[in-house]
């Protein structure tokens, strides 16, 4: 039986569970995470017109927060968590992949924003056939994505990292 | 080598911190204190003898002996620098006060409208039920399924279980350890329940509307505000390794 075994186990349900992500996170980019209707006309916005219109608007602060929060960071979180599993059956820097992971672990939440400011819009932006908001299928597909890379963080156990460290003598697992 | 390297990958995950000390043939380094960043306190030297409490890093679980009362900071794990403990001492009376008042202003931040949307004679007005259930209609559905965990299932679960462990951290409360299950669900409800991140999602939305309507914040808004606030201190100060071994120390007689 190989030493790790479990681990190795534990790592296969966070890979899968983080390819799922990456799969809807490409409909999740691509796809209408919402649909203004105003006056008959629809108009749809993918998560990248939503941030380019609050540029336009004249809001970059707000639009830095948007694009951080959605685009960047389940980008970001995919690759690092990807590099951590990559490395992690061979580990020889544990400290500073334990780091990573406990800053990608808290960030992933921020990603739900979006999902948030779609639901916010349609309920409030219902004014009959003058404009209402309608939630788009992308919007279905990223909160899949973020869930999955959340549920995949999940699955992978820190302390894993740390079993080939040469000063885990102290472990109490030798 | 089978049972040994059973043991060695059975990820101890946090929660099940006590490890009877007696029963390890390997000596405890002791944790440190601050922000000092210093790695792994070599271990043939930081040995200490088996009397002192006994906690483990749930992060690369290194067993550590509890520092003793005196010192002041925030406890990090000496290995990998994984915080162990808040720098403040976990007060469950007034912790118990600060939930209490979050769960009174929690149900009208549900019901009550968030904001107020007028235009061209009409308004509308919406609530975070509102917004729950708007997305819970056709295809759809699983959005809104996990909108209701997220904004109404485990803020709640959050706020029983941090009051149940409270509750029984209070010096005197009548009754024994409670139901390792509200540790559990005290852990995930910290890290499932958006509350925090909805409130930054009305900012956005509301400078979005901002300019094809008036927008004016409702008393939801207010009542959201403040319990999540409340909410911040109290998953601040009650870390849930801290509040562990806090039950741990008052049950143990």
């Amino acid at each position: 039986m190989k030493p790790n075994a479990p681990a190795a186990q534990q790592r296969t349900l966070a890979w899968s569970l983080l390819v799922a992500a990456t799969v809807w996170l490409v409909p999740a980019n691509l796809l209408p995470i919402m649909a203004v209707t105003e006056a008959g006309r629809g108009k749809p916005t993918t998560i990248a017109d939503g941030i380019w219109q609050l540029f336009e608007a004249g809001m970059p602060g707000i639009a830095i927060i948007v694009f951080v929060a959605s685009l960047l960071v389940p980008l970001f979180k995919v690759l690092v968590l990807a590099v951590i599993y990559w490395r992690a059956a061979r580990e020889n820097n544990p400290l500073l992949s334990t780091r990573a992971y406990r800053l990608v672990y808290w960030i992933g939440r921020w990603s739900m924003l979006d999902v948030f400011v779609v639901a916010l819009l349609a309920a409030v932006v219902e004014f009959g056939s003058l404009a209402r908001v309608e939630p788009g299928p992308g919007v279905l597909a990223f909160a899949l994505a973020v869930v999955l890379t959340m549920l995949s963080a999940h699955a992978f156990s820190p302390q894993q990292l740390w079993l080939q460290d040469t000063d885990g003598a102290d472990h109490g697992y030798t | 080598m089978g049972a040994a390297s059973l043991r060695l990958a059975g990820f101890i995950k946090p929660g099940k911190i006590p490890v009877p000390l007696h029963s390890l043939p390997v000596p405890v380094s002791s944790c440190c204190y601050g922000n000092r960043k210093e790695v792994a306190v070599p271990n043939n030297q930081a040995v200490e003898t088996m009397t002192a409490p006994a906690l483990q890093c749930p992060d690369c679980g290194t067993h550590l002996a509890e520092p003793s009362r005196q010192a002041r900071g925030a406890w990090r794990c000496p290995r990998c620098d994984c915080q162990l403990s808040g720098a403040w001492s976990l007060r469950p009376d007034s912790l118990l006060a600060l939930t209490v008042s979050t769960a009174v202003l929690w149900l009208p931040a549900l019901i009550l409208p968030l904001m107020r949307l007028e235009n061209l004679g009409l308004d509308r007005e919406a609530s975070l039920l509102d917004c729950v259930v708007r997305l819970m209609e056709g295809v759809y559905l699983p959005v809104g399924l996990l909108l209701l965990l997220t904004l109404v299932i485990m803020p709640a679960v959050n706020l029983l279980s941090a009051g149940r462990l409270l509750w029984a951290a209070r010096a005197g409360s009548p009754g024994g350890m409670p139901d390792p299950l509200w540790m559990r669900m005290y852990r995930h409800s910290r890290e499932w329940a958006m509350t925090d991140i909805f409130l930054l999602g009305i900012l956005i939305a509301m400078t979005k509307l901002g300019d094809m309507a008036s927008v004016t914040p409702g008393p939801g808004l207010f009542c959201l505000v403040v319990a999540v606030l409340l909410r911040l201190i109290v998953e601040t100060l009650a870390q849930p390794d801290q509040l562990q071994r806090l039950l741990e120390a008052r049950h143990e007689t």
